[in-house]
């Protein structure tokens, strides 16, 4: 079976890139906080894109494909870091707290509809047994 | 599977905006819808249109929905309750459209009109060598059928234009806008007036004028996108993108200078009376070129009696054209943003 080294590199590349996405959403989904899971998704969104990009720059070979593949992982770089830092800047200002040590998952989470629910019940449980 | 996988994501997104309470959230669901939108149109081959549904549905009109939010509460606080005759005019709505879907042919199907009508083997045949284009859909659009694109490209125009007239004549009166002003006072919501204490560690967080990281991006990114910007309207004769495409995302790189640096900044490089005279110049270009084709003794927009050589001449007009096109285009994305965003300057 004829195996191109190129397509081997590929194919690794893809593989690491696919791995980064799916431990991405996986801390997406798992993390207790906004600034926590969006550490994750701008880990998948920079470093995966960029694998993903390298492996098919590589299978493209040097051609005028690969050459606007590299400008779109540049921009994507560049773009992508730039709106995580907003998006992290404008929850710090409307006032999401940090998810901090000691604190329950989910309990600064304002998205996190079920587990609030879950605190405030206990809380009212609580409450009731005083 | 991705026949149906990205049409089920559009329904549950269509209906996710209705659903979310949160107008912010329904915006980003929007935007969301737009670029899935996108997504499918570059499956279905329409890759012009794609580009055209990035920029504008998930660019600009996400932009624009922000800005008026900014100016009104972001959440609904009406009752949930059901109008019944507007539920069953949509209904029927819904059913009328679904009922002509059926007309629809199938996807892939090589029966289709365009592939059967008498006029396609010509326009195939003849986009060389009569408009001089490889690209046969820039030739329908440009030559074949240049009057279509005169008239769209018009109505663009006059689309500008009443925005012009409907916003620029309200911002005149005074006293009109005291509910909006206060409004916008109302917006500027310090981290202190919303009870956020902020933490010794992040001074300049808070400080907007310093925030060199925005500025710096957008100072590095708005040449390229004017580049790639002039790279569509141009590239169009061999590729997707034309005239209108590429002026939607000229028009973007100075909303965005105007997001990043403010509208004042703005108004600096590309001023409002700029901005107004573009409007109508790229009109002007378009009908222009298809006057000096009479004069030059052909029919109107008839590119080929410009120049000696026809085939020359055809590629020289419909670039002509096309810059016309994306002059105009540019100019009421522009006008868009601008217009709406001008109440806030309080000029």
């Amino acid at each position: 079976m004829h195996m191109d080294i190129r397509v081997i590199l590929t194919g690794l590349f893809l593989v690491i890139g696919c791995f980064l996405f799916l431990v991405a959403s996986i801390g997406v989904i798992r993390f207790p906080d906004f600034f926590t899971r969006m550490h994750a998704a701008g880990k998948a969104d920079s470093l995966g894109q960029a694998c993903i990009i390298i492996g098919l720059m590589i299978y493209s070979g040097f051609t005028q494909v690969s050459l606007k593949l590299l400008i779109i992982m540049i921009t994507i770089f560049i773009i992508n870091t730039t709106a995580t830092h907003y998006l992290a800047k404008a929850a710090f200002m409307k006032g999401v707290k940090p998810w901090m040590k000691g604190n329950k998952y989910g309990e600064t989470d304002p998205f996190a509809v079920s587990s609030a629910a879950n605190v405030v019940g206990k809380k009212t449980k609580a409450k009731a047994k005083r | 599977m991705t026949d149906l996988a990205i049409p089920l994501f559009l329904v549950v997104c269509g209906i996710a905006v209705l659903l979310v309470k949160d107008l912010m959230s329904s915006i980003m669901i929007f935007s969301v819808y737009s670029l899935m939108m996108a997504i499918e149109w570059c499956r279905l081959n329409a890759v012009d249109v794609a580009i055209t549904e990035a920029a504008v549905g998930a660019g600009i009109s996400t932009v624009l929905f922000l800005v008026i939010l900014g100016r009104t509460k972001s959440v609904d606080e009406g009752k949930k309750h059901i109008n019944i005759p507007a539920l069953l005019v949509a209904l029927g709505v819904a059913a009328v459209l679904l009922y002509g879907t059926m007309d629809l042919p199938h996807l892939r199907d090589p029966n289709i009109a365009p592939n059967t009508h008498v006029v396609t083997p010509y326009y195939l045949e003849n986009s060389y060598e009569h408009a001089g284009q490889l690209n046969v859909v820039a030739s329908i659009l440009a030559y074949f059928r240049g009057y279509d694109t005169l008239f769209e490209t018009t109505v663009v125009a006059t689309a500008g234009f009443c925005l012009i007239l409907l916003l620029r004549v309200r911002n005149k009166k005074p006293g009109t806008l005291d509910s909006q002003k206060i409004g916008v006072t109302a917006n500027k919501k310090t981290p202190a007036s919303i009870g956020v204490k902020p933490t010794a560690t992040f001074p300049d967080v808070l400080d907007q004028d310093k925030d060199i990281i925005k500025r710096t991006v957008t100072k590095l990114l708005i040449p390229f996108i004017q580049l790639f910007g002039l790279y569509v309207i141009v590239h169009g004769e061999l590729g997707p993108g034309g005239g209108f495409q590429g002026g939607v995302i000229l028009g973007v790189s100075i909303i965005v200078y105007s997001l990043v640096f403010g509208f004042d900044e703005a108004k600096k490089r590309m001023s409002v009376k700029t901005k107004d005279l573009l409007v109508s110049s790229g009109v002007l270009l378009y009908g222009g070129i298809g006057v000096i084709a009479l004069f030059m003794g052909g029919n109107y927009l008839q590119y080929g009696v410009l120049l000696p050589d026809p085939q020359f001449a055809s590629v020289v007009g419909i670039m002509g054209i096309e810059i016309g096109v994306g002059i105009t285009v540019a100019a009421v994305m522009m006008t868009l943003f601008y217009e709406t965003v001008r109440i806030d300057a309080n000029d």
